[in-house]
Order: structure tokens, then C-alpha cells, then sequence
């Protein structure tokens, strides 16, 4: 049987260390399951918004802007998060990372993310004559952002 | 008092305050399980502000037993909070981030993660 659990010394330093199944902590090969010498992702709050539509008549301009902003329980300081947009059409596409690709009209072209305090504020701008349903998702850790 | 420890069996379970660990506690209640595999380690994070332009930019971070995910966006300056991804790839010690053209994408705050899973 493969040992997984060491309390002790590993990589030079004192810890409880987990490996994954198949993998022998002593001398692993994958990515440790538990390694108290790393913080750990710690979820504090997550939500999803729906973005409704818009259609305008210019092509191939930035037209679509939606601002909105997600409250949470604050923390005092800016904490780490991730994001995504699911586009409600051909799918269900998710679309992360945001804003450096434009892969055609309709997707996200820019989008603005900023945390004030206890919010998250947004902003889309899109590229095309008219946008499907968006939903914004997010998820927001406890750990500091750096 | 809850007791929210257990190592029976070649599984360890740590629960959250208030529950006792167990294998029949949901997971919604448990701080880590040995049956997951992973549990969202963050090996090192951090904010490096890079200058206009550059061709590519290494990032240092402990060295790992294999190669590990990374994230770095970019938060321009130019335009206040946007945030870009950022191309790049990951060694088992360094995040090497490529070349940008384009100034609105290239300069600000790079915030980067590096996750302890495998790629």
C-alpha cells in the first residue's frame, strides 16, 4: 500500500504532509494533496448575476456596457477572487480569461473588475450588433490578494 | 467539543469547527479530506509592476517537485481596473510571461498564483 501521510520532516521542513492516491509522500510525483507549508484556498462568498441583453445597430463597435456591483461580507482588505462570464447561447461558452481576445462579435470584449471594500464592480463591453445573456460568476476567497 | 480530527483506515479527515470529523460528515463540512486529492493549496502569490513593452519576464518561485498551474491577469494602468490575461508558460520554478504588444495590455500590475496542482 502506498504511504500517503507523513508528520515530520519533508522537502527540509516540519509538517503534515498528504499525498494524492497512488502517489508515495515520501517521495511524490504529483502535486501534494495537503502541505501545511502553503496557505489554502479558503472560499468566503460566491455569486452569479445574469446580465440581460442589448441590441444596437452599429457593427463591429463597442456598444454594450453593464455596470453593476455584487455586495459581499467585508474583509478589510482585497482578497483573492476568480471570475468568469457564461455566455447563455452556442453552449453555454464560458469565456475566462477575459479582455485580451476577441474571438468574434457578440463575446466579451473588455470587462472592467474592480473590489471597493464590501463590492464588485463590473463592466462588459461588447463587440458585435447584438449580445446574448451573460452571467457573471465569481467566487470570493478569504486570502489576501498578495 | 467537536473532535475534528481523524486518521483511521489510511484516511485523514479534518472537519470544520463544531463537527465531528467523520467519513459520513458532507463535505460542505470539512476543511480537508484525504479521499479529494486536491485542496486548493496557493504555493506562492504575488504583485510585480511591469514597464511598458517588455518581451519576456521571469517570475521566481520555490521550486516544486513538478510543474504546477499558474494564473497571472493584468491590471493596465492605463485604463484603471481593466483586467487581461497574460500569455505566458510555467516551469517547475519560474513563470515566464511572453511578449505583449501593445502598450494598453503590457504595462500595470501583474498579479500572479501559483497553485499546488500538477499540470
Amino acid at each position: 500500500m502506498t504511504n500517503r501521510l507523513r508528520i515530520g520532516h519533508l522537502f527540509g521542513q516540519p509538517g503534515v504532509y498528504i499525498s494524492q492516491p497512488g502517489d508515495d509522500v515520501n517521495n511524490p510525483t504529483q502535486a501534494l494533496a495537503l502541505d501545511t507549508r502553503y496557505e489554502t484556498m479558503d472560499i468566503h462568498h460566491y455569486g452569479r448575476r445574469r446580465y440581460n441583453k442589448e441590441v444596437i445597430s452599429s457593427i463591429n463597435t463597442t456598444f454594450y456596457t453593464s455596470f453593476g456591483a455584487e455586495q459581499f461580507p467585508a474583509l478589510g482588505y482585497e482578497p483573492m477572487f476568480m471570475f468568469t462570464t457564461i455566455r447563455l447561447a452556442s453552449g453555454n461558452w464560458a469565456s475566462y480569461p477575459l479582455g485580451i481576445y476577441n474571438p468574434g462579435p457578440g463575446f466579451t470584449q473588455n470587462f472592467e473588475f474592480e473590489i471597493r471594500g464590501n463590492a464588485i464592480w463590473t463592466t462588459f463591453d461588447m463587440l458585435g450588433t447584438s449580445t446574448p445573456d451573460y452571467d457573471f460568476v465569481y467566487v470570493i476567497f478569504r486570502n489576501r490578494l498578495v | 467539543m467537536a473532535n475534528r480530527l481523524s486518521v483511521t483506515g489510511g484516511r485523514v479527515i479534518i472537519s470544520k469547527p463544531g463537527y465531528n470529523a467523520e467519513a459520513s460528515l458532507p463535505d460542505a463540512f470539512k476543511v480537508f479530506d484525504s479521499a479529494w486529492g486536491i485542496s486548493g493549496l496557493i504555493v506562492a502569490k504575488g504583485v510585480v509592476d511591469i514597464p511598458n513593452n517588455y518581451t519576456t519576464y521571469t517570475i521566481n518561485f520555490p521550486p516544486q517537485h513538478y510543474v504546477p498551474y499558474a494564473e497571472v491577469i493584468c491590471r493596465t494602468t492605463l485604463t484603471g481596473t481593466k483586467i487581461f490575461s497574460v500569455p505566458g508558460y510555467c516551469t517547475n520554478s519560474q513563470i515566464i510571461l511572453g511578449s505583449v504588444t501593445g502598450s494598453l495590455q503590457a504595462r500595470g500590475l501583474h498579479y500572479w498564483t501559483v497553485y499546488g496542482l500538477s499540470q
